[in-house]
């Protein structure tokens, strides 16, 4: 029996020593699926609304390298052209079915502005039919992907989309199943871990 | 509700203004604002180790020539000392200069307020002689150091416990809302930074302004591991995440941020 004890104590405190950290925390962030903007499919302008086709690359610990998915927004049109611009985890856009048409809309071009020089912008087709809109996608002063929406013939654009606003995190299902557990070794291991952060005071500066 | 054909003429002129950054107004009751060359000490926090990022895997880590026993590990009792001479003591500089004696005296009084109250102290501490802090720690930097104690201040600093714990991304966006605010009052936070269990950043930052952009708050903060630069700590909205820049002790990345001296239980 104390042998047994031993034992327990030890194995506890060879993973409090070598597994810093609490470890509830460690399967939220192993779970949380981080989705980043990697390509634009599509976009539909309508009366009052834009809305953009996708694709978003997972990321995380506990997601497979190279996971893609296909995702859709619409943005209202007033929102695109605020100013101050909307911080972009605040900026107001509904997320939509990948497959579901936008109520009069129209699909206009995507133009890649690293791909097209400035000159032929305006000599460019703009879009099925006649429609005089595109949206032109860049990069900003500060190095980050944006999207402007532009009138055809090359006028001033008027509205402006980072990319960075489509970021999206969410926490795996399979977290929550675990939870209990990593409470539970987070109780049995948190006095010693009172101890063996101590290292991390005294290395480095 | 905006037509498609009239959009253009209705937001031509908002949209090509642009999206730079803003800076909120300040309240009615903000603070006099912190002046980096005159509010921060004058001397930094020493390194016990040199660092060598070259590898870009790897750290060599060797120990620094000159760094006195007693010199470093000291980066939240300074970062506290900086927020404490901002709210509880005024300088003249008008006055005549007092003995060293007076000095610590006035040094204990200021270091010895409560460091976890954000109002300005009433009555403040008057420290004769000098415009600001930046100046008299220059000439008392020995006064100083000595009512700040050693490194066990930094190591027994009571919201330590926090780091083992995750941080989710809508508590990092409380906490910067948090922050403008006391900014906006004139209050200087008091900020933690580290990547816990990974022992690359265990330091301690003065938040004195912060510019907000649509992709990133900007937090200038003074480092008490180097004096003489202001530093940013960066907030990427889009995935509320921390950045701090290279450092002569850090690579620089991705950092989780918390506040201290706030509150009773940190």
């Amino acid at each position: 029996m104390a042998s047994s004890s031993r034992r327990w104590r030890a194995t506890a405190a060879l993973l409090a020593a070598t597994c810093l950290g609490c470890w509830t925390g460690r399967i939220f962030e192993a779970g949380r699926v981080r989705e980043q903007v990697i390509d634009f499919r599509g976009a539909a302008l309508g009366r009052d609304s834009l809305r953009l086709d996708y694709t978003v690359e997972l990321s995380g610990r506990g997601t497979a390298p190279g996971r893609r998915a296909e995702r859709a927004a619409s943005m209202s049109l007033a929102a695109l052209s605020a100013e101050p611009a909307y911080p972009v985890d605040a900026f107001p856009l509904e997320r939509i079915s990948s497959g579901s048409p936008l109520e009069g809309a129209r699909p206009i071009p995507i133009l890649d502005a690293a791909a097209v020089p400035e000159a032929q912008h305006a000599a460019l087709p703009s879009g099925p039919a006649t429609d005089p809109w595109l949206l032109r996608l860049e990069n900003s002063a500060s190095g980050h992907e944006l999207l402007r929406l532009c009138p055809g013939d090359g006028a001033a654009c008027v509205g402006q989309l980072y990319s960075a606003a489509l970021y999206r995190d969410h926490t795996a299902w399979w977290v929550y199943p675990l939870l209990p557990l990593g409470v539970a070794v987070d109780i049995a291991l948190l006095p010693f871990q009172f101890v063996t952060t101590a290292p991390f005071f005294l290395l480095g500066d | 509700m905006l037509r498609t054909e009239a959009f253009p003429a209705v937001i031509l002129i908002a949209a090509l203004s642009g999206a730079g950054c803003t800076t909120r107004p300040p309240p009615a009751e903000a603070g006099r604002p912190f002046d980096f060359q005159r509010d921060s000490l004058a001397y930094s926090n020493q390194l016990y180790w040199s660092y060598d990022f070259s590898d870009p895997d790897t750290v060599e880590m060797r120990p620094a020539p000159d760094t006195a026993p007693e010199g470093g590990h000291r980066c939240a009792t300074m970062a506290r000392a900086v927020r404490q001479f901002f709210r509880a003591a005024r300088f003249d500089p008008d006055a005549a200069r007092v003995s060293d004696e007076e000095y610590r005296r006035l040094v204990r009084s200021v270091l010895g307020s409560d460091p976890r109250r954000r109002e300005p102290a009433q009555p403040p501490s008057v420290i004769p002689g000098y415009p600001g802090l930046r100046s008299f720690s220059r000439d008392h930097h020995e006064i100083i150091d000595a009512e700040l104690g050693g490194a066990v201040g930094t190591y027994l600093q009571r919201g330590n416990w926090r780091m083992i714990f995750p941080f989710a991304p809508r508590q990092n966006r409380a906490a910067v809302e948090e922050w403008l605010t006391q900014l906006e009052r004139g209050q200087l936070p008091v900020v933690r930074i580290v990547n816990f269990p990974i022992i690359d950043v265990n330091h301690t930052l003065v938040l004195y302004a912060a510019e907000e952009s649509s992709l990133e708050v900007r937090f200038l903060a003074f480092d008490p591991n180097d004096a003489n630069t202001p530093l940013a700590l960066v907030f990427q909205r889009a995935g509320a995440s921390f950045h701090y820049p290279p450092t002569s002790y850090f690579r620089g990345g991705t950092v989780q941020a918390y506040e201290i001296y706030d509150g009773f239980f940190f």
